[in-house]
């Protein structure tokens, strides 16, 4: 193959913001389609389908084929991705009727709340009817034709990214509502006689032509881009410039020429039903029949059987994944492996080497564990406490230790948990302990003994729900994730008199945190064991799908907790969290660490733990107590409203959860996608100690050094934005619940909003620093 | 027909994978000239060249047939008084268009750089060279700016939405969730407002007549 045909083939330009937008469009395009299909075969045809997915076939190709790179070489493949823009892709669009399959294809909660009052909008309506007429569609497209193909615009678009972005989007949307008058696609009813579509066809074929002879006929280059490039081939930029002209001119002109020449003749020859439709009347009637307009017969709303809104996504109901969940013993399927593991983190961190980077201790814990946590609570829900190692111990405990006590009414609450994790936050910079290999050993140890003494002494697994700092970073973060243990059916539990859910049957137990599953709403304080779907004698539990955040939005009952709003302790655990994400990550990057030296300096000590717990005991308790109380005491409720001060900082706190979780991801996925490879080297160096030789010697170099990915602090700044969005939002439905309009809530968020968005600046500000690379080893090393 | 687009939703998942992570070529042209046999032109990006992340693509071609030759080797050196100097190799990896050599690197300082580009192909070596200005870096921030401020207009398009949404113009009833509001008085508005909405609809043009849309909104 000619190198030169080989090179231009394997150049596709990589635009993964275009992938994910058309394959969102097509996969909702084609649900939609799919359930319009069953109901309607006859109004929704598979050619319809086939010419949407061909429009979007077509965006792709003009935009991230072979194409695009030429584009800035040669005028000529430039006119054929615009040619594509304007003339192929919209009107394939339109022949697939989108309307319709797009609304159908998103979920009832989008359509319903977010799309439907765009619809109902006389604002947007009018707007689209006056866009969409004739006279103005024809005027903008023309306008955006001749406008971009000014040369001085047109140098502007082929040296500034912007502005070539803006051009395509241009060209796209008057492409879009130039040719929907044409195509009128279903279930558009225009108003205007169709026989304007033989002057308007005509019109633009001759402001076509008139631009195309421009370029053809020239007699010197019009973009002083392409005389100032390279040539490829013995093409003179004039005669590029002639071909882009002809390409323009004649499938151009065969672009308006084609639909005039098939509406001409439905027009002339009849078929066209809107040539006989009264403004009003129902197609298929005859004029006079039926005195005021009725629902037309459509497969939406003329349907014989009532719409059925598919349940929620179930987990249980995936196959093999469902029924691995289902077994009894699933849960210790998945705690075995992670003993085990734990069980040689503990082993090398006391025998192995006292370096966190070499050693499985400073490596698993700090980097890959904590990174697939936050992982898992994204795309899932608290799969670390499904499958916690420190439980397995327990059982051993519950046979031997007497297990006949109560947990004390006055720790029945999560104070403990906060002061044990300002402890283990402060602690680890404090001592270092992602650098000790042998105190993160201990830390394991301890883990495993305070399970085994609290559950064998105590009733009702006391250690998870009120002592376990690990099982309440992971419930608190789990309330926006996007499974849920529940109830599939609300009303078969009514009938249900054994709640077998709470108090177990046979051998099975029931919840030993006290969530009884009718009343059980959010992750808080589910470990999903998954005793409930196993007790449940009528299968009626499930990991079912939720909106995330959607928990925090309600202030109900819930079972074993009781209103979030009266549940200080809560509160206070979900503020040490969110603040103690960003104060985590703060303690890493360069510009602390510069400071927490000149502290130490100034204070003339001689190690650092004094400065980094000044540091800690600010961030974790004086900033937030000062931030919050100030916007609690900014905080002002409409009329008669009587809350109390402490009622309003509980219940807002909540609405940190989403950005204090983004900071989390942000910052332990950053040291996991970074150092991910760390752990090879460490394992290869334990199984060499252990006189394993498979695995090879150690290759250090892939624990050293690698630079950071451009990608990775955008994508950690990705997750700041949409924690900072849920955030608002969050705190926006918290402030409407005693707000009447929108503008009281608006203002009792305002304080709320303002301390999100500074602390959302601050995460972007981390992010943008030099951070320590911890777990690796040192350049050099 | 699920089949058709489950093979076109494939089709453009494989040709996704064909596409490299390169970054971007062309930019400016900053040097173009025939030397010995070759037709050498060189871009630099991004534009106006400055110092942190740059791009320098070369394409090189036959200065008597203007065929590109793929398999000339290109390196590219940088030098400045008191730097050491920067070598990298432009390879076809690093660009986006095959037909060109990119080399991606970190400009370290701003100022006046010497620009020096080295091939060899079936001409023998060949050495154009020349002189770049490169302009101070630009702060962090405003490189990843988008990232950053697009919230803003998320946030803005909420605000529309909300005022779209006011009694009056329509309210939706349900919430994000699905569930809906616990007021009577809002279903009835809503499906008056409904129903009101698509009388107005069956006299208007180019718009979608509400019944049809209550039936797949409501």
């Amino acid at each position: 193959m000619n190198p030169a045909f080989d090179a231009i083939i394997r150049s596709w330009p990589f635009e993964p913001w275009l992938y994910v937008s058309l394959l969102l469009a097509a996969g909702i395009y084609v649900r939609g389609w799919l359930v319009l299909h069953r109901r309607g075969a006859r109004h929704w045809s598979q050619g319809q389908m086939i010419a949407f997915l061909a429009g979007l076939t077509v965006l792709f190709l003009a935009l991230a084929s072979p194409i695009e790179p030429f584009t800035s070489l040669l005028l000529q493949v430039h006119m054929v991705q615009h040619l594509m823009l304007m003339m192929l892709a919209p009107p394939l669009l339109w022949l697939g009727a989108p309307q319709f399959p797009l609304l159908l294809g998103l979920s009832r909660p989008i359509r319903t709340y977010w799309v439907a009052p765009l619809f109902r909008s006389h604002f947007l309506r009018r707007t689209f009817q006056r866009l969409t007429h004739p006279v103005p569609a024809w005027l903008l497209f023309t306008a955006a034709t001749w406008f971009w193909h000014f040369p001085p615009i047109y140098e502007l678009v082929l040296r500034w990214d912007g502005w070539h972005y803006l051009q395509h989007i241009s060209f796209l949307g008057t492409a879009l509502l130039f040719w929907y008058p044409v195509v009128r696609p279903y279930p558009s009813r225009p108003t205007w006689s169709p026989w304007l579509l033989i002057p308007y066809l005509i019109l633009a074929d001759v402001q076509n032509t008139l631009l195309s002879a421009l370029l053809t006929f020239s007699d010197r280059p019009l973009y002083a881009y392409y005389v100032e490039g390279p040539r490829l081939g013995n093409l003179s930029p004039l005669d590029d410039q002639a071909v882009a002209g002809v390409l323009m001119w004649v499938p151009g002109s065969l672009a308006y020429l084609v639909p005039l020449w098939v509406i001409g003749i439905r027009l002339l020859f009849g078929g066209d039903e809107t040539t006989t439709r009264r403004p009003g009347s129902l197609p298929g009637r005859a004029p006079g029949q039926g005195a005021a307009p009725v629902w037309p017969a459509l497969p939406i709303v003329g349907q014989s059987r009532p719409f059925v809104e598919p349940t929620a996504f179930d987990v249980l109901k995936v196959p093999l994944v469902g029924r691995l969940l289902r077994w009894r013993h699933a849960r210790l399927s998945f705690q075995v492996p992670l003993l085990m593991v734990a069980g040689l983190i503990i082993y090398d961190g006391f025998r192995g080497p006292p370096i966190g980077a070499m050693n499985l201790a400073g490596v698993l814990p700090w980097i890959h564990w904590r990174g697939m946590i936050v992982f898992g609570m994204l795309v899932a829900g608290n799969v670390f406490c499904m499958a916690c190692p420190f439980m397995v111990p327990r059982t051993l405990a519950r046979r031997w230790l007497p297990r006949g006590r109560s947990w004390p009414n006055w720790l029945r609450n999560k104070w403990l948990a906060v002061c044990l994790l300002i402890g283990f936050l402060w602690a680890y910079e404090a001592f270092a302990l992602w650098d000790s290999p042998w105190w993160t050993a201990w830390i394991a140890l301890a883990y495993f003994a305070a399970a085994f003494v609290i559950d064998g002494f105590f009733r009702g697994a006391a250690f998870c729900k009120y002592v376990c700092p690990i099982g309440q970073f992971n419930f608190v973060q789990s309330l926006i994730s996007p499974l849920q243990v529940k109830v599939r059916n609300p009303v078969l539990c009514a009938s249900c008199r054994t709640r077998d859910c709470i108090r177990g049957r046979d051998d099975v137990p029931g919840c030993e945190l006290h969530l009884y599953q009718p009343r059980k709403s959010s992750n808080m304080d589910c470990t999903f064991c998954l005793d409930c779907i196993h007790a449940c004698p009528h299968d009626n539990v499930g990991i079912l799908a939720e909106a995330p955040g959607n928990e925090l939005w309600h202030d109900s009952f819930r079972s074993g907790l009781g209103r979030f709003s009266k549940r200080p302790d809560v509160a206070g655990l979900i503020v040490v969290l969110a603040f103690g994400a960003f104060v985590n990550a703060a303690g890493m990057v360069a510009p602390v660490l510069e400071w927490q030296d000149q502290l130490t300096s100034l204070l003339r000590q001689r190690s650092p733990p004094l400065a980094s717990s000044l540091f800690y005991v600010f961030g974790l308790i004086v900033l937030p107590v000062l931030l919050v109380g100030t916007a609690t005491a900014l905080c002002r409720f409409p009329g008669r409203t009587k809350v109390s001060r402490l009622e309003v900082a509980t219940r807002f706190s909540y609405a940190l959860v989403p950005l204090g979780f983004s900071m989390w991801l942000a910052h332990y996925s950053f040291h996991f996608l970074a150092s991910f490879d760390a752990a090879f080297p460490v394992l290869q160096r334990f199984a060499g100690d252990l006189g394993w030789a498979v695995l090879g010697k150690p290759t250090w170099i892939r624990a050293c050094c690698r630079p950071v990915a451009d990608w990775l602090p955008r994508l950690e700044i990705l997750f700041l934005d949409v924690g900072l969005l849920l955030s608002l939002y969050s705190g926006y439905r918290i402030a409407q619940y005693r707000s009447q309009r929108p503008s009281e809530a608006l203002k009792v968020l305002a304080p709320w909003a303002l301390l999100i968005v500074v602390l959302f600046a601050v995460g972007v500000w981390i992010v943008l620093q030099p951070m320590q690379m911890r777990g690796t080893m040192p350049a050099g090393g | 027909m699920r089949a058709v687009a489950v093979g076109v939703l494939f089709a453009w998942l494989f040709l996704g994978t064909w596409c490299t992570l390169a970054g971007a070529d062309g930019g400016s042209i900053r040097l173009s000239g025939k030397k010995s046999g070759y037709q050498i032109t060189v871009f630099t990006a991004p534009t106006p060249f400055r110092a942190g992340p740059v791009d320098i693509s070369v394409l090189v071609q036959d200065s008597l047939t203007g065929e590109p030759m793929a398999s000339a080797r290109v390196t590219v050196r940088m030098s400045k008084a008191g730097q050491l100097p920067l070598e990298y190799p432009a390879t076809p990896a690093a660009a986006t268009n095959k037909l060109f050599r990119a080399a991606q690197f970190e400009l370290p300082e701003p100022g006046h750089w010497d620009m020096q580009v080295k091939v060899e192909g079936s001409h023998g070596p060949a050495v154009i060279a020349g002189a770049v200005e490169a302009a101070e870096p630009l702060p962090r921030w405003r490189e990843i700016w988008p990232w950053i401020g697009w919230p803003a207009l998320a946030i803005a398009l909420f605000s529309i939405h909300q005022i779209l949404k006011r009694p009056g113009r329509g309210k939706a009833s349900m919430r994000l969730d699905g569930r809906a509001d616990s007021s009577v008085a809002t279903r009835v508005s809503s499906r008056s407002g409904t129903i009101e909405a698509a009388r107005w609809a069956f006299k208007s043009s180019h718009s979608l007549p509400a019944p049809l849309s209550h039936g797949v909104l409501s």
